[in-house]
């Protein structure tokens, strides 16, 4: 709880507002740019809000857990974890959609198909963060070190929550 | 004895052999610049990736309020927050400490790149204005006291405070002064409600001399004599005690983020250990380089792509990150090393996946692009810095992508 005292206390009304107002335009610019470009498809409402509301839940939970469990401090360089956890979600998300317009296009689109796409993106994109991070947290330490794991672990459960929302989701479409 | 020569060339193809020459120098050239160390290889060219790194310097500003209402001190920390982010500090925070009975005392700590000289100035300064009027005992011609013109003591305030203006602009280029000499001009843009009111008020003081207080300290405005069909005056205008551009966006910036509505002093400043990563861009540009190829290897033994696709998307990266690198080293804009590894990533992950599905190149581009704005508008200290870098490293990727797929192409058909 200290956190949210902190930011409270802290933080500006302007800046509290500018960041609350900057997140909720990008949860609703992402939910609803997928559904008018999917054609109008409620599943995608339910994917993108369900994806972008867990990726908020777990950033949250990570941050608390690093401050109570691990007692470490969450300075002002963890604001960049849920940008970087956003650009993952555009690239995974669009990912999604963009296979989903081809198929539909096609009219071939069958979930099966879908899953299997969204799983071997989201296979590559993992493999390209373990490995990218790698060479990257090897010369960290300290606090950097702390926001480059957490950072990377959050970007990857992000994209396989992705692809288990896409399995429940589009199950019986 | 007849020589006949037959130049039977093939145009597009030897346009397409240069072409291709042509761009290949500049791959290399590229590449070589944005390696690491490469510049030392030519002692004539002095070109090194100009870090942000050892310029990060931190401070914690003690500020006493003359106040204890709770609405005033929010609204200093409005104006205190909106000076620093408007002037770029990467990281500012502002802590309310306590106090006595009759004032309160906020704690500000910055860490950030930009001039110290400017961030306290940003800081000290309450930069409360106000227009006043000569008081008719004081004797503004006294040649023993020259600093009676500038006195705010010496002056009558009117109701034309901070309240009455919605801006103050100052141009961007120097204008031309009475005397023939260049120099910025603060323009005080009233609010419309008060247009009449101004011209009534200026119209009463034509041809007399007037002030702009701020802070206590007065800068004369002589207000012209107001003739028939001539252009009214619209605005006040004072010149600004500045000389280069940086010093011009600090006035703007004091002028412009709001009225603090208490008095206050700067009690103390005390330098604090600037919090920055260091990265070792040389070992990390390795790394970097040898984790992207155990990447590509990984796709194309596990066959998740074609060998084309998979050839395209790492000449991609590589076309792009060396043209961004190779950029900063020519230019010497200062970079975070941390935040430019981080950028480096985020574009090599973006390039597969535009490469791997061409259908969804539209919708990632167009969504990050939007969303990296948002971002750089209403974000906040590195988020921003973030934000704008990969503005420029996505448009950079798409280039780049184009002209892996044209050198391709050519290669292939040659």
């Amino acid at each position: 709880m200290e956190i949210f005292k902190s930011i409270l206390n802290n933080w500006s009304i302007y800046q509290l507002l500018a960041l609350t107002g900057m997140f909720l335009f990008v949860f609703l610019f992402i939910v609803f740019t997928t559904w008018f470009l999917s054609g109008k498809k409620k599943e995608f409402v339910k994917l993108s809000s369900l994806s972008l509301l867990s990726a908020s839940v777990l950033t949250v939970l990570s941050f608390i857990t690093l401050n109570v469990v691990f007692n470490e401090s969450i300075r002002y360089i963890f604001l960049l974890t849920p940008v970087l956890i956003l650009v993952v979600e555009i690239i995974s998300l669009g990912m999604i959609l963009g296979f989903f317009t081809s198929q539909k296009m096609q009219k071939v689109m069958k979930p099966h198909t879908l899953k299997k796409e969204v799983l071997k993106d989201s296979l590559q994109l993992s493999i390209f963060i373990i490995l990218l991070i790698m060479a990257f947290i090897l010369s960290l330490s300290g606090i950097y070190f702390t926001f480059v794991l957490t950072t990377a672990i959050l970007s990857i459960a992000t994209i396989w929550i992705n692809y288990l929302l896409v399995s429940l989701i589009f199950k019986n479409d | 004895m007849k020589i006949k020569l037959n130049f039977n060339v093939n145009l597009k193809k030897t346009f397409q052999y240069i072409s291709l020459v042509l761009l290949t120098a500049l791959l290399i050239s590229t590449t070589l610049v944005a390696l690491p160390l490469t510049e030392k290889i030519s002692e004539k060219l002095t070109f090194n990736l100009n870090t942000k790194d050892s310029q990060y310097w931190s401070k914690e500003y003690f500020v006493k309020v003359e106040s204890k209402d709770e609405k005033e001190i929010k609204k200093i920390k409005e104006v205190f927050y909106r000076r620093l982010r408007g002037f770029g500090v990467e990281n500012s925070t502002i802590f309310v400490e306590g106090g006595d009975n009759e004032s309160t005392k906020l704690r500000i700590v910055v860490n950030t790149t930009k001039n110290e000289e400017s961030v306290a100035q940003l800081i000290a300064n309450r930069f409360d204005y106000k227009i006043v009027t000569r008081k008719a005992d004081v004797d503004f011609d006294d040649e023993e006291n020259p600093l009676v013109v500038i006195m705010g003591e010496n002056y009558d305030t009117t109701e034309w405070d901070q309240s009455a203006f919605r801006e103050v602009y100052i141009p961007k280029q120097k204008l031309r002064a009475s005397d023939g000499s260049y120099r910025y001009f603060a323009i005080f843009k009233q609010k419309p409600s008060k247009n009449a009111k101004l011209y009534e008020f200026l119209k009463a003081k034509q041809g007399e001399t007037i002030g702009v207080d701020i802070d206590e300290f007065v800068t004369p405005y002589q207000v012209p004599i107001f003739q028939e069909g001539s252009n009214k005056p619209e605005s006040i205008t004072v010149g600004v005690n500045a000389d280069d551009e940086e010093s011009v966006k600090v006035i703007r910036l004091l002028y412009n983020s709001g009225h603090i509505p208490a008095t206050y002093t700067l009690e103390s400043q005390n330098s604090l250990e600037a919090q920055n990563v260091k990265v070792d861009y040389i070992k990390v540009t390795i790394g970097f380089a040898i984790s992207l190829i155990a990447a590509y290897l990984f796709l194309f033994i596990f066959k998740y792509d074609t060998k084309e696709n998979l050839i395209k998307s790492l000449l991609g990266t590589i076309i792009a990150l060396t043209a961004y690198l190779a950029y900063l080293k020519l230019t010497q804009v200062p970079v975070d090393t941390f935040l430019l590894t981080i950028s480096a990533i985020l574009t090599s992950i973006l390039i597969r996946a535009l490469v791997s599905n061409r259908d969804s190149e539209i919708y990632i581009i167009i969504g990050a692009v939007a969303i990296l704005i948002t971002i750089s508008i209403l974000g906040t200290g590195f988020m921003r810095v973030l934000a704008i870098e990969m503005i420029a490293l996505i448009a950079i990727s798409k280039v780049s992508l184009l002209v892996a797929e044209w050198y391709l192409d050519n290669v292939r058909h040659l």
